[in-house]
C-alpha cells in the first residue's frame, strides 16, 4: 500500500486554490540564492520546476554540495520543524519556480484544513521519504570511503617500510661505497711502497750475491753465498720444532751465544753439517768469529725473505680490500663466487683467528651479479656467525652447484643456532639479538636484512636451518645466467 | 744436616774434651781448658756448622763461663781448705799430709785471687797429719789442702776482661772507619772520588784498568772490600753492555774490581779486618803500630802488587776495543750534611795520618767520626744498627781468645813443645805466613788471623828473643797474606760478588787469583824479611 | 742457576722472529723462549722454564688461534709461580674489554701496539725486567749491564752486603 501523491501541477493548483494559504508563485533564475545559511526563511516552498543546490560555508570559505531539491520537494522544511536558522544555504541551480506561503499559514492551514492536510500530507511524506533514501546512501557511500580510506593508509604504510628500507640499504651503500673509494685511495698510496718494497727486496737477493761474487774474495764467499741463500728460502719452523732443535744446539755446543744457536736451529740439518764440517777446517780462533759471520749472513738471508713475505701479504690484502669493495666494478658482471668469498675470509681474519675455519669451495660457474653487493652478503653472515660463536667454534664456508641454473653457498657455525620460531623474524630489519651496538656488526639488526634484500634483488633467495650438530646453517641460492632487474 | 756440619760439630766437640781427657806435663788446667776452647774454635771456624762470629759468641761465653774468676766454673771448684789445728802448749800445728807441697812447703789462701807458699818446718809425721811449725800459720789461717787443684796455679781472669773485648780499642777504630764509610756511601762520596779519580785517566782501556783498580784499591782501604766491590760494580757492569761479547776486556774489568779492594785493603790498618786484628794482637804485646807508620810499611807492597796485578790483566785480557768511556753521572753532594762528611772524614784521616806528630793514637782519633757523625746528623740510627756487628763479635772473638791463652799460659805450653832452635828464626814466620795464606784461601781472613795471631804471639812472646823471631814483621805477614788468599770465589766476599755478576768464569777469576796472591806471598815475606823489621821499637 | 726467562707468544713465525730479534740483547742473561700459541706457551711455562727457573716476563699477542693472549695472562696471573711476572700485551687489536680483564685480572703491565718502535720494546722490557727483578732477587749484580743500572744501583748501596772478609 502506498500514499497516492498527486500531479504536482494538481497540488499546486489545489494550494493556490485556497486563498488562507497566501501562497504565490515565484520564479528564479540560475543562481539566484532562495535561502541563506544563519537566515531563518519563515516561508515554505515548494519546488514546481527547476533544481536548487544546497550548499553548507566550511569554516576555510569553501562550499560544501549538501545534496539538491528537485521539483516535488519542499525548502524550509527542517527550519519548519525545529524553528531554527537554516544550516545551509539554497542556490538556484537552474531556472525554475517554486511556490511559496509563509511558515505558520502552512502550519495553520495543516491543522484546520481537511483538504489542505489531504493534498500536502502525501507530499511531506514523500518528501521524507526521499530524504531517507538519501540517508541510507550516504551512510554507504561512507563505508564505502572508509574502507577506501583505510586500504589507501595500508599503501601508504607500506611504502613508508619500503622506504626506510630502501634508505637504510642506501646508506649501507653509500658506506660500502665511500669504504670503496677510501679503499682505492689508500690501495693507490700503499701501492707505491709496497711496490718499491718488494723490489727492493727482490734485488737486495742477487745484489747480496753480486757482493759476495765480486766483492770481497776470502776463499770463504761460497759459504757465506750459501748462508745467504739458505737465509733466503728458509721457511719458518715451528716453534716446537725450533725449541727442540735450539736445545740440541745448545747441548752439543754449550760455548755459543744463545741468539746464535737460535739463528743456527733453523739452517736445516744438512746445511748444518756441512757447516759444521767446514768449520773443523778453519783455524779455531777465528771459528767463533767466522760462526757468527755466517750466522749473520744468513740472518740477512732472512731478513730479505721477511720484507718480502710481508710486502707479498700487504699486496695480497690490499688487493682483496680493493677486490671486496669493488669501487671499480659498480655494475653486475659475471664473477666467480668464491673470489669475494675468499676476500671477506682475508679481510675479517682478525676477527676469525679464533675459530676453526674449514673452507671448501670447489669451481663455480660464473654468476651475473653487483659483486660489492655480494660481498656484503658474506660479510653479515661471517659476522653473523662469529658473533653467534662467541669465543670458540667452528666456520664452515662451502659451496656448490645446484642444477639446473643455480649456485648455493652455504655459512654454518657452531653457535647456539636459530629458534624455530624465530627463522623467519631474523630477516626483518630491526631484529636484533646483540645486546649493544658493536663495531662489528651493524648492531642495527639490519645485517640480515640487508643480505636478504640483496639477495632477493639478485634474483636468489636466503634460507635459515639448523645444523644436525648444533648451530645455524644460512644458505644462499644465485641463479647463474640472470641478472638483476 | 749436611755432612760439613756433621763434621764441625763433632770435631769441635772432640777438640774441646781432647786437652781435658788427657794429662798434658806443663799445662794447668786452665790451659788445657782454654786449648779446648781453641780447638773448639778452630774446627767451628773451619767448617761452620754455626755462622763464624757465633762461634766468637760461644768463645766468650765459654771463657766466661769457665775461664773468669766469676764463673761457675771458678765459684764451685775452690781448692778446700782447712784451718791448722794448733798442738797445745807450742807453736807447732798440726796440718793433713796431702797438704804438703814439694816436702815443706804449704799452700795458704790469703786476700790475693791465688794462694800464697809459705815454707814449714816438719817436725812430725803421724798417719796422714804432719806437725808442722811456721810463723806464717795461725789458727785463722786457711791452709789448701789439695795444693795441685787448678786453681792454685790459675788466676782467674775477671769476667770484664773477656767481655771488654768488644769494646776493644781496635774495635772502635774499626768502628770508626765503618762509620766513616757508611757516611760516604749515604752522601755518594765513594762515587764521587771515583768520578774524580777516573776523569783524567782517559778512555783507553788500560788506563780505565788502573783507574778502576786504583780507585778500588783506595775506597778499599777506608771502606770495606765489600761495600767498595759492591759499589764499583755498580760503576763498571752497566758499561759492559757496551763491550763485544767475546772482548776479553770485559773479564780483565770484572776481575779488577775484587783483586783492586782485595789488595787495597791491605793499606790501612781498617782497610779490612786481618789487619785490626794483628794490630790489636801486637797492641797487646805493646808493640802497637800507629796508623801512618802501618801505611809506610803496607804501601810498597800494596803498589807492587797492584802494578803486577794491572799488567797480568792487560796481558791476560788484552782489549780488543780502543776505546772505553766510564759515565758516571752526577756531582759532588753539597748539602750541609755532606759537606759535614767531607770535614769529618778530612779530620779523621789526617788525624790518623799525623799520629806521629800529636801522639794521639788512631784507637782514639778513630772515635771522633763514631761521636761526630751521629751527633751532626749525617749517620742516623739506621747506619749504627747497620755497622758490621758480626765483624765486631768475630773480631771480639779471637781478641778475648788471645787473652784466655796468654792469661792461661797456654801460650808458653804450646811454645815450650816445639824445638824451635832446630829451625830458623824466619823459617817459623814463613811457616806461618804460608799457612795464613792457604787457610785464607778457604777461610774467612779474619778467621784465619785471628787463629794464627795468638799462637805468633806466643812464639813470639816466649820464644822470641832467644831465637831471633820477630813478632810484629811476621803478624803483619800474616795479615798481608791473608788479603792474597783470593784464589776461590768463596775466599773472600769480593770475589763472591765478582762471581755472582755472572760475568766471570771460575778459572780466570781461580787462574788471577793464584798468580797475585803467589806474587803477593812471595813480596810479603820479602818485606817481613827485610823491609817490616827496619820499624821494630 | 735459575735464570730469569722471557716467553712471546706469537702466532706469526715473522713477527714473533721480530720481537726475539729486537729482545735478543737481552738473552746473555734472560733466555727468551718463543712460542705460536697460548697452549703452547702453558706447557713451555710448565715444562722448560718453571723446571730451569722462572717467568720474568711475557710478551703476548691478543688475537691468537684459540686460547687469546689475555686469558692466558690471567691464567698466568693465577698461578703462584707466575704471579710475580711482568705481562705486556703486543697486540694490534685488543678491545676496550680484553684490555680492562687484562689490567684487572692478569694486573698488565703495559700495552705495546703493533707495529711497534723496537726502542720502545726494548726500553719496556728494560724497566719491567728491571722492575721483576728488584721485587724477586736478592743477587742484583749479574742484571746491572743490562737492566736498568740506576735502581739497581741504589737498591744494591742501600741493602745489606755479603758476609765478611
Amino acid at each position: 500500500m502506498s500514499i497516492p501523491i498527486r500531479p504536482l501541477d494538481r497540488i499546486r493548483e489545489a494550494l493556490q486554490s485556497i486563498p488562507e494559504a497566501q501562497s504565490e508563485v515565484r520564479d528564479f533564475v540560475t543562481g539566484d540564492v532562495l535561502l541563506r545559511e544563519g537566515d531563518n526563511p519563515g516561508t515554505i516552498s515548494l519546488i514546481i520546476r527547476g533544481e536548487i543546490e544546497l550548499l553548507k560555508h566550511a569554516e576555510d570559505g569553501d562550499e560544501y554540495p549538501l545534496g539538491t531539491l528537485r521539483p516535488g520537494q519542499l525548502l524550509g522544511l527542517l527550519s519548519l520543524s525545529s524553528g531554527n536558522a537554516s544550516f545551509f544555504t539554497a542556490r538556484a541551480a537552474s531556472e525554475g519556480t517554486l511556490l511559496t506561503m509563509p511558515d505558520d499559514r502552512f502550519v495553520e492551514l495543516l491543522h484546520n484544513r481537511i483538504d489542505f492536510h489531504q493534498v500536502v500530507t502525501p507530499l511531506l511524506l514523500g518528501n521524507l521519504v526521499d530524504r531517507y533514501r538519501r540517508v541510507v546512501r550516504l551512510h554507504l557511500e561512507v563505508a564505502e570511503l572508509t574502507r577506501d580510506l583505510n586500504a589507501e593508509k595500508r599503501q601508504l604504510q607500506a611504502a613508508i617500510d619500503e622506504l626506510e628500507e630502501t634508505r637504510n640499504r642506501l646508506v649501507q651503500q653509500e658506506k660500502m661505497a665511500t669504504l670503496g673509494q677510501l679503499t682505492a685511495g689508500i690501495a693507490h698510496e700503499i701501492n707505491n711502497p709496497i711496490a718499491s718494497l718488494s723490489r727492493a727486496a727482490d734485488l737486495l737477493h742477487p745484489q747480496w750475491h753480486k757482493v759476495f761474487g765480486e766483492g770481497i774474495e776470502r776463499g770463504l764467499t761460497p759459504m757465506f753465498r750459501q748462508a745467504f741463500e739458505l737465509g733466503v728460502t728458509r721457511e719458518p719452523l715451528q716453534t716446537e720444532i725450533q725449541r727442540q732443535r735450539t736445545a740440541e744446539l745448545a747441548r752439543l755446543f754449550p760455548d755459543l751465544p744463545r741468539p746464535l744457536v737460535r739463528t743456527l736451529a733453523q739452517v736445516n740439518p744438512e746445511s748444518f753439517a756441512e757447516l759444521r764440517s767446514a768449520m773443523q777446517r778453519v783455524p779455531e780462533s777465528v771459528r767463533l768469529s767466522l760462526l757468527s759471520q755466517w750466522a749473520a749472513t744468513f740472518e740477512a738471508g732472512v731478513l730479505v725473505r721477511n720484507v718480502r713475505v710481508a710486502a707479498e701479504r700487504i699486496g695480497g690484502i690490499v688487493g682483496s680490500l680493493k677486490s671486496y669493495s669493488r669501487q671499480d666494478k659498480a655494475d653486475e658482471d659475471a664473477v666467480d663466487l668464491r673470489q669475494g668469498i675468499n676476500d671477506t675470509l682475508v679481510l675479517f681474519g682478525y676477527v676469525l683467528k679464533k675459530f676453526i675455519l674449514v673452507v671448501d669451495l670447489p669451481e663455480l660457474p660464473p654468476v651475473r651479479c653487483r659483486p660489492g653487493e655480494i660481498n656484503q652478503v658474506w660479510t653479515n653472515l661471517i659476522l653473523n656467525a662469529c658473533e653467534a660463536m662467541g669465543d670458540t667454534g667452528t666456520l664452515w664456508v662451502c659451496c656448490g652447484v645446484r642444477p639446473p641454473d643455480q649456485v648455493w653457498v652455504r655459512i654454518q657455525d657452531s653457535g647456539p643456532g636459530v629458534p624455530r620460531e624465530l627463522r623467519e623474524k631474523i630477516f626483518e630489519s630491526h631484529f636484533t639479538t646483540k645486546q649493544i651496538a658493536c663495531a662489528r656488526g651493524s648492531g642495527l639488526g639490519l645485517g640480515l636484512a640487508i643480505a636478504r634484500g640483496i639477495v632477493e634483488k639478485h634474483g636468489g633467495r636466503i634460507t635459515v636451518s639448523d645444523a644436525p650438530e648444533g648451530g645455524a646453517i644460512f644458505t644462499i641460492f644465485l641463479p647463474t645466467g640472470a641478472a638483476p632487474d | 744436616m749436611k755432612t760439613k756440619t756433621i763434621t764441625g760439630l763433632a770435631l769441635g766437640i772432640l777438640g774441646f774434651l781432647t786437652p781435658l781427657l788427657f794429662d798434658l806435663p806443663g799445662l794447668g788446667f786452665a790451659g788445657q781448658v782454654t786449648l779446648g776452647i781453641f780447638l773448639l774454635a778452630a774446627a767451628f771456624w773451619l767448617f761452620e756448622p754455626v755462622p763464624i762470629y757465633t762461634t766468637s759468641m760461644l768463645v766468650i761465653f765459654l771463657e766466661v763461663l769457665l775461664l773468669s774468676a766469676e764463673g761457675p766454673l771458678c765459684k764451685l771448684s775452690q781448692p778446700p781448705a782447712v784451718s791448722p789445728r794448733a798442738v797445745p802448749e807450742s807453736q807447732d800445728f798440726t796440718l793433713p799430709a796431702a797438704s804438703l807441697v814439694e816436702t815443706n812447703q804449704v799452700l795458704l789462701r790469703g786476700p790475693g785471687p791465688l794462694p800464697g807458699r809459705i815454707a814449714v818446718e816438719i817436725l812430725d809425721r803421724a798417719g796422714d797429719e804432719v806437725r808442722v811449725r811456721a810463723f806464717e800459720l795461725s789458727t785463722n789461717s786457711l791452709v789448701i789442702t789439695r795444693p795441685r787443684h787448678w786453681l792454685n796455679t790459675y788466676r782467674p781472669t775477671p769476667y770484664r776482661d773477656f767481655f771488654a773485648a768488644l769494646a776493644d780499642p781496635i774495635i772502635i777504630l774499626f768502628m770508626g772507619g765503618c762509620l766513616l764509610a757508611d757516611g760516604a756511601v749515604k752522601y755518594r762520596l765513594d762515587r764521587s772520588l771515583t768520578r774524580l779519580f777516573l776523569k783524567p785517566l782517559g778512555t783507553r782501556p788500560a788506563f780505565v784498568l788502573l783507574g778502576l783498580m786504583g780507585a778500588t784499591g783506595i775506597l778499599s782501604a777506608f771502606m770495606s772490600n765489600t761495600a767498595t766491590t759492591a759499589m764499583m760494580m755498580t760503576v763498571v757492569l752497566p758499561i759492559l753492555a757496551r763491550l763485544a761479547d767475546d772482548d776479553p776486556l770485559r773479564t780483565a774489568v770484572v776481575l779488577s774490581i775484587p783483586v783492586g779492594a782485595n789488595i787495597g785493603g791491605i793499606a790501612t790498618p781498617i782497610g779490612t779486618p786481618p789487619n785490626a786484628i794483628a794490630l790489636s794482637a801486637l797492641s797487646q804485646q805493646g808493640l802497637g803500630i800507629p796508623f801512618a807508620r802501618w801505611v809506610v810499611m803496607a804501601l810498597p807492597i800494596v803498589l807492587l802488587t797492584m802494578a803486577f796485578a794491572w799488567f797480568l790483566l792487560l796481558r791476560l785480557y788484552p782489549a780488543r776495543t780502543g776505546s772505553l768511556t766510564l759515565d758516571l753521572p752526577g756531582k759532588f753532594d753539597r748539602s750541609p750534611r755532606a759537606l759535614g762528611l767531607y770535614a769529618v772524614f778530612g779530620a779523621t784521616a789526617l788525624l790518623w795520618f799525623t799520629e806521629k806528630q800529636h801522639g794521639i793514637s788512631s784507637n782514639i782519633v778513630a772515635f771522633l767520626p763514631v761521636v761526630a757523625l751521629p751527633m751532626l746528623g749525617i749517620v742516623g740510627k739506621k747506619e749504627i744498627r747497620g755497622l758490621p756487628w758480626e765483624v765486631f763479635w768475630l773480631m771480639a772473638g779471637g781478641i778475648s781468645l788471645g787473652t784466655a791463652i796468654k792469661t792461661t799460659g797456654l801460650a808458653a805450653w804450646m811454645v815450650g813443645r816445639v824445638d824451635w832452635s832446630s829451625m830458623g828464626a824466619f823459617a817459623i814466620t814463613a811457616g806461618m805466613v804460608l799457612v795464613g795464606f792457604v787457610m785464607a784461601n778457604f777461610l774467612s781472613h779474619t778467621v784465619t788471623v785471628t787463629l794464627l795471631a795468638p799462637i805468633a804471639v806466643s812464639v813470639g812472646a816466649v820464644a822470641g828473643r832467644a831465637t831471633g823471631f820477630d813478632l810484629a814483621p811476621t803478624l803483619v805477614a800474616v795479615a798481608v797474606a791473608s788479603s792474597y788468599g783470593m784464589t776461590l770465589p768463596i775466599s773472600t766476599p769480593p770475589n763472591a760478588i765478582a762471581m755472582g755478576s755472572g760475568m766471570l768464569q771460575n778459572r780466570d777469576l781461580m787462574k788471577t787469583g793464584a798468580i797475585i796472591g803467589a806474587v803477593g806471598l812471595a813480596l810479603a815475606l820479602l818485606c817481613a824479611r827485610f823491609y817490616w823489621p827496619l820499624f821494630n821499637p | 742457576m735459575r735464570r730469569i726467562h722471557i716467553l712471546c707468544v706469537e702466532d706469526e713465525p715473522e713477527v714473533l722472529e721480530a720481537v726475539v730479534r729486537d729482545l735478543a740483547p737481552f738473552e746473555e742473561v734472560f733466555p727468551i723462549e718463543a712460542t705460536a700459541t697460548a697452549d703452547e706457551a702453558r706447557r713451555v711455562v710448565r715444562d722448560v722454564i718453571l723446571p730451569r727457573g722462572e717467568l720474568g716476563l711475557a710478551i703476548c699477542d691478543h688475537i691468537l688461534p684459540g686460547e687469546d693472549g689475555v686469558s692466558f695472562m690471567v691464567h698466568l696471573h693465577a698461578q703462584e709461580a707466575t704471579r710475580a711476572t711482568r705481562k705486556v700485551l703486543l697486540t694490534a687489536q685488543a678491545g676496550l674489554q680484553a684490555t680492562i680483564v687484562a689490567v684487572n685480572q692478569a694486573a698488565l703491565s703495559h700495552y705495546l701496539a703493533k707495529p711497534w718502535n723496537p726502542d720502545e720494546l726494548v726500553a719496556v722490557t728494560r724497566r719491567l725486567l728491571t722492575d721483576y727483578v728488584l721485587e724477586t732477587q736478592t743477587n742484583l749484580y749479574p742484571f746491572l749491564s743490562l737492566l736498568e743500572a740506576d735502581r739497581l744501583t741504589e737498591r744494591i748501596r742501600s741493602g745489606p752486603l755479603p758476609g765478611d772478609e
